[in-house]
């Protein structure tokens, strides 16, 4: 049996560890895979979304999936109430996608029912004004239909949205499983002089840019990013074996770090933190700008 | 006239979805003076539905062809400046495209 033993922080500032250990376990040769969660106490939207992928990717290579819950607590009561532990539950491999909450979710297709969903679980804990429910709800959806247009995944995307009180800040990740932004771009002749994934990630945010041949596309990301840069959040890209974060805090301009993940998976996760309680709506600022067309 | 509730429902996220409206306006461009199309107030909020009625347009067509031909009704306020944001982009595109040489 191979056993993965996750941190005590299931958190994307432990992505590194997270992303190494699935994959050990998605290639393993051993037949059974124990994800063990005994020693964690927190997880956010980034873990949840990576590790159940990871589970139902390691289902796909014939792997059984087994799960060692959480002894904190807390997590434990968390991730049994988002249906957590049903991903892989069950030695023949039948799993459970659907869900009667909404923050964690599988999708092999666009649901724009959920967008909304997604949107009351959160405002039901948290105060958000109107301009950021409508950003957050356009978010998702475009971030989906990135996952279905551009990854070629059959497998579909992961969704996961926490609402932090304490810290006044939501939290929405979005994993796929698919081909990576770089193998995406790279397909496209425009692009194809790309080599590495962080320039690749990095251009991907760009207006315009797109691997869908002969059709519009292209403005999903930079419209993200509008968002976040006046509400001031953060949005991180993985994909590939690159790792771009891009840091609005505090109003000071845009703080990009990067970096290579210590190994490479297939896909691309897009882990957004908006602050709830920022007013500012990007489409404001262009409205402020010029005259509205229509 | 295009009333978007009738001709697409509930499918008002995808850029099939919009496909299918662009279509439309396609049809209509040459045959009428002004293509009406009505929201019906429903709360759009998807970037690829827009873009994939109004982009291609926006890439052929200046600002004042477009506001010549095309009548948005019963929209809301989000969607309008969503809509502006979008064929914004979708010109500049456009102005960026003609300037440069290829």
């Amino acid at each position: 049996m191979h056993v993965v033993k996750f941190p005590l922080l299931l958190t994307i500032r432990n992505a590194n560890c997270i992303i190494e250990r699935c994959q050990a376990a998605i290639f393993s040769p051993d037949q059974e895979i124990l994800f063990d969660l005994s020693n964690c106490a927190f997880s956010d939207p980034f873990a949840i979304t990576f590790i159940v992928g990871a589970a139902k990717a390691c289902i796909a290579r014939g792997h059984v999936v087994s799960y060692r819950p959480a002894l904190n607590k807390k997590l434990n009561e968390y991730l049994t109430s988002i249906g957590f532990y049903e991903w892989g539950k069950g030695r023949d491999g039948a799993m459970k996608y659907a869900h009667h909450q909404a923050e964690l979710r599988h999708f092999n297709g666009l649901d724009p029912t959920y967008t909304s969903t997604i949107i009351n679980v959160l405002q039901s804990v948290l105060t958000m004004s109107q301009g950021v429910k409508d950003s957050l709800h356009l978010s998702i959806n475009e971030l989906m239909t990135n996952t279905f247009d551009h990854s070629e995944t059959l497998e579909g995307c992961f969704v996961c949205a926490q609402s932090y009180t304490e810290r006044g800040n939501v939290n929405i990740c979005i994993t796929d499983f698919g081909r990576g932004i770089l193998r995406a771009l790279s397909s496209v002749p425009t692009y194809a002089h790309l080599t590495n994934s962080i320039d690749a990630i990095k251009l991907a945010i760009e207006e315009g840019v797109s691997s869908r041949v002969g059709k519009l596309a292209g403005l999903g990301l930079t419209h993200i990013h509008r968002f976040l840069k006046v509400n001031e959040g953060e949005i991180h890209i993985m994909s590939g074996d690159g790792w771009v974060h891009w840091n609005y805090k505090n109003g000071n301009g845009v703080a990009i770090w990067q970096k290579k993940l210590r190994i490479a998976f297939e896909g691309t996760i897009v882990n957004i933190i908006a602050r709830a309680d920022g007013e500012g709506l990007y489409i404001l600022e262009s409205e402020m700008r010029d005259e509205p067309i229509f | 006239m295009i009333n978007i509730i009738e001709t697409c429902g509930k499918n008002i996220v995808t850029r099939d979805d919009g496909k299918v409206v662009h279509d439309l306006i396609i049809d209509q461009w040459n045959k009428v003076d002004t293509i009406r199309i009505d929201f019906g107030n429903v709360l759009v909020a998807s970037v690829s539905f827009f873009d994939e009625i109004f982009g291609q347009l926006a890439l052929e067509y200046s600002r004042g062809e477009l506001t010549k031909k095309i009548d948005v009704d019963n929209i809301q306020e989000f969607d309008r400046a969503l809509l502006n944001d979008i064929i914004r982009s979708r010109l500049r595109q456009r102005e960026y495209k003609t300037e440069t040489p290829h």
